[in-house]
């Protein structure tokens, strides 16, 4: 099922697809490991709803839930 | 002399190895990207020199913000006889990243697994052979905190440096191939037995807990300012008597000395430079390390979480949380800070609203005023009502710079993308140490470097006549009626101006200004007790304590910011806007306190 990571459910798992976005958010997604084929699992969201927090490569990352409207997955 | 490149992701203890190996004293906190000035060092090995320069931390060579740039480019240049790759065991794959493509750029490469201690906490176990074949690098495991497996590093360093190690690196297959290709090689060097939740996991169950996450943010703070407040206080009375009792006996030694001399050197000297140090010292040698056991535990990065959302709104980012929380310490610190924003907006807007955060400078004085206001009520009030006070500095940072975000600047797309690091266990001692011996140091350097000269301007304004009194006492007079449109006061304002160069100097000036010069007959009291019994109201106290939190950057943090933009508009604006701030509200607050 595709959905964005901004729709991504805590504790769900899910493959990152090639991300939209212009070339400077790609690149910066590109830098963290963030391309296509990445596993990916959200551990929470903050209090004010953004930024959420993902399970990637073995580390902790934060990510603006706008941001996250722009990148696709298929969840596990 | 053999030059080696420190890389590495940020946070993987780089710096740590680095102090470990040079024996540089250099502060570490545990958040992304903080090692912003390069840092050089040296050591000693086997009979050889080889010097150390330690890489702003990045996640990849093609860097996008300016210090991983700096990474990216030196790496690429080959300047260095080798590069010292540094990764994180806990997190293998993504240290892999930055370390294939190092390989892929330059032939001298060791790699340095470090945290093997918290990866075997976490229960993980690296294969180093497979991982060494894998990279076609030499692979050595360290714990740069304990200092385990640094001889053997040294000696592998050695035999990099001249020419001796293997070189044979992987197929490069098209771009990007550096990421499949470490998340394979991770999958078959790492294994994991345990699969208990971390102590990091447990413990942002509840510092990022929907309701508990933002009063656990100003509990921390409360504890802070409560420390420091608290602890502060028998230290500064100590100061105090020892330094009016030296003070006694050097007053008596000058005795047959003319009066010209004994006001040199007392009211221009000794006092101004003692006092300074009476009452900063503590609280500021007591505030900065706690801060700095904060930052080291890795508590910051989640405060830029918590608060993101908050400054996207107006149109800031996470970021400036912790460039706010490095003006605490100094505003110019701040200032430097807002290297690690991307968009030039984003910086410029953090530059320019970092002073309206109160340094260590301006607390103790804060301190003070309250307590002439709260008269003698317990400490955890007092510290309570500096939460407030900081809070009220982050609210208007947040106006301002929803104010500033549409007007200045050039429109570009910030991305917010953080990592947020595991939870360290600090060396407490160790940081306590070491932050409480800088802090002393920087306090008293400063008290001689800045307090004297001014003391002595002072004590020489003061002592040049004029029609009614002297030329200080005529100055505040000048100020008067603007000093009371801002319910301050002519002599507060005075030694706000003449305060410019260092905030931990305005309340002493003030002192000397309302002293006149009858320091050297006078007995000293607290600054506090001194104020209040020169007439400072309770009104005026409000007032120079919110002018005191909003005015004019010191001109330290001035030819900072100066230094960071290139712009002399910006640098005015950064000078104009706390203080704009503060006129407006002292102007409200006067007014209210006079209906």
């Amino acid at each position: 099922m595709e959905i964005f990571l901004s729709e991504l459910d805590r504790g769900k798992e899910g493959v990152l697809l090639a991300p939209m976005g212009d070339k400077v958010f790609v690149g910066r997604l590109w830098q963290f490991g963030l391309i296509e084929g990445t596993k990916i699992r959200c551990i929470g969201i903050a209090p004010m709803g953004s930024p959420m927090l993902f399970s990637v490569r073995g580390m902790s990352l934060a990510l603006r839930k706008e941001d996250c409207k722009e990148i696709p997955v298929i969840v596990v | 002399m053999s030059l080696v490149a420190l890389v590495g992701n940020p946070n993987v203890g780089k710096s740590t190895l680095f102090n470990a190996l040079t024996g540089l004293k250099q502060h570490t906190g545990n958040w992304p990207g903080k090692t912003v000035d390069l840092a050089v060092g040296q050591y000693t090995f086997k009979g050889k020199t080889y010097e150390l320069v330690d890489l702003p931390g990045t996640y990849s060579l093609q860097g996008i913000s300016a210090e991983e740039e700096i990474t990216g480019e030196f790496v690429r240049s080959e300047t260095a006889d080798g590069v010292l790759v540094v990764c994180d065991a806990t997190c293998l794959e993504r240290s892999l990243i930055l370390a294939l493509q190092v390989i892929s750029y330059v032939p001298r490469v060791l790699v340095a697994v470090n945290l093997i201690d918290e990866a075997q906490a976490m229960g993980l176990t690296i294969d180093i052979d497979k991982l060494a074949a894998g990279l076609g690098v030499p692979v050595v495991e360290i714990c740069g905190k304990d200092k385990k497996g640094l001889d053997q590093l040294q000696e592998k360093l050695r035999l990099l440096a001249e020419g001796y190690l293997f070189y044979d690196p992987p197929e490069r297959i098209g771009e990007g191939w550096e990421i499949a290709y470490a998340e394979e090689l991770c999958s078959c060097v790492c294994f994991r037995e345990k699969t208990e939740a971390t102590l990091t996991e447990k413990l942002d169950r509840i510092l990022l807990h929907s309701l508990w996450a933002y009063p656990c943010l100003l509990g921390l703070l409360l504890l802070i300012l409560w420390l420091t407040i608290e602890g502060a206080n028998y230290p500064s009375q100590v100061l105090q008597w020892g330094f009016s009792a030296f003070g006694r006996g050097l007053k008596s030694l000058l005795e047959g000395a003319p009066p010209w001399c004994l006001g040199l050197v007392i009211d221009g000297l000794y006092e101004p430079v003692t006092r300074v140090i009476s009452v900063m010292l503590p609280p500021m040698a007591i505030f900065f390390p706690l801060f700095t056991l904060l930052e080291d535990f890795g508590y910051l990065p989640r405060v830029a979480y918590l608060l993101d959302e908050g400054f996207r709104r107006c149109g800031g980012c996470g970021k400036q949380a912790l460039t706010m929380s490095m003006g605490f310490g100094c505003n110019a610190v701040g200032v430097t800070g807002c290297r690690i924003m991307e968009s030039p907006r984003e910086r410029l807007i953090g530059i320019l609203t970092n002073a309206l955060v109160p340094c260590n400078g301006r607390f103790p004085a804060l301190i003070l005023l309250m307590g002439i206001c709260v008269g003698d009520l317990s400490p955890i009030l007092q510290a309570v009502g500096l939460t407030i006070l900081v809070s009220l500095s982050v609210l208007i940072t947040l106006l301002m710079s929803r104010f500033l975000h549409r007007r200045v600047g050039r429109g570009e797309r910030s991305i917010f993308i953080m990592e947020l690091p595991p939870y360290r266990k600090p060396k407490v001692g160790q940081v306590l140490l070491r932050s409480f011996l800088d802090r002393c140091l920087t306090i008293l350097g400063r008290a001689v470097a800045v307090a004297a000269p001014m003391g002595l301007l002072l004590w020489v304004l003061q002592e040049l006549p004029i029609e009614r009194g002297n030329l200080l006492s005529g100055l505040a007079e000048l100020l008067e009626v603007p000093g009371a449109v801002l319910g301050m006061g002519g002599t507060m304002l005075l030694a706000f101006i003449l305060g410019s160069p260092a905030n931990e100097l305005v309340l002493p000036i003030a002192l000397m200004i309302l002293a006149g010069g009858g320091w050297s007959t006078a007995e000293s009291t607290a600054t506090g007790q001194m104020l209040s019994d020169f007439g400072l109201t309770v009104g005026q106290c409000i007032c120079t304590m919110t002018f005191m939190l909003f005015h004019w950057p010191c001109t330290t943090t001035l030819w900072t910011i100066y230094k960071e933009t290139k712009r002399i508009s910006q640098t005015l604006l950064a000078w104009f806007l706390p203080t704009a701030v503060g006129v407006v509200l002292c102007l409200i607050i006067n007014l209210i306190l006079h209906l």
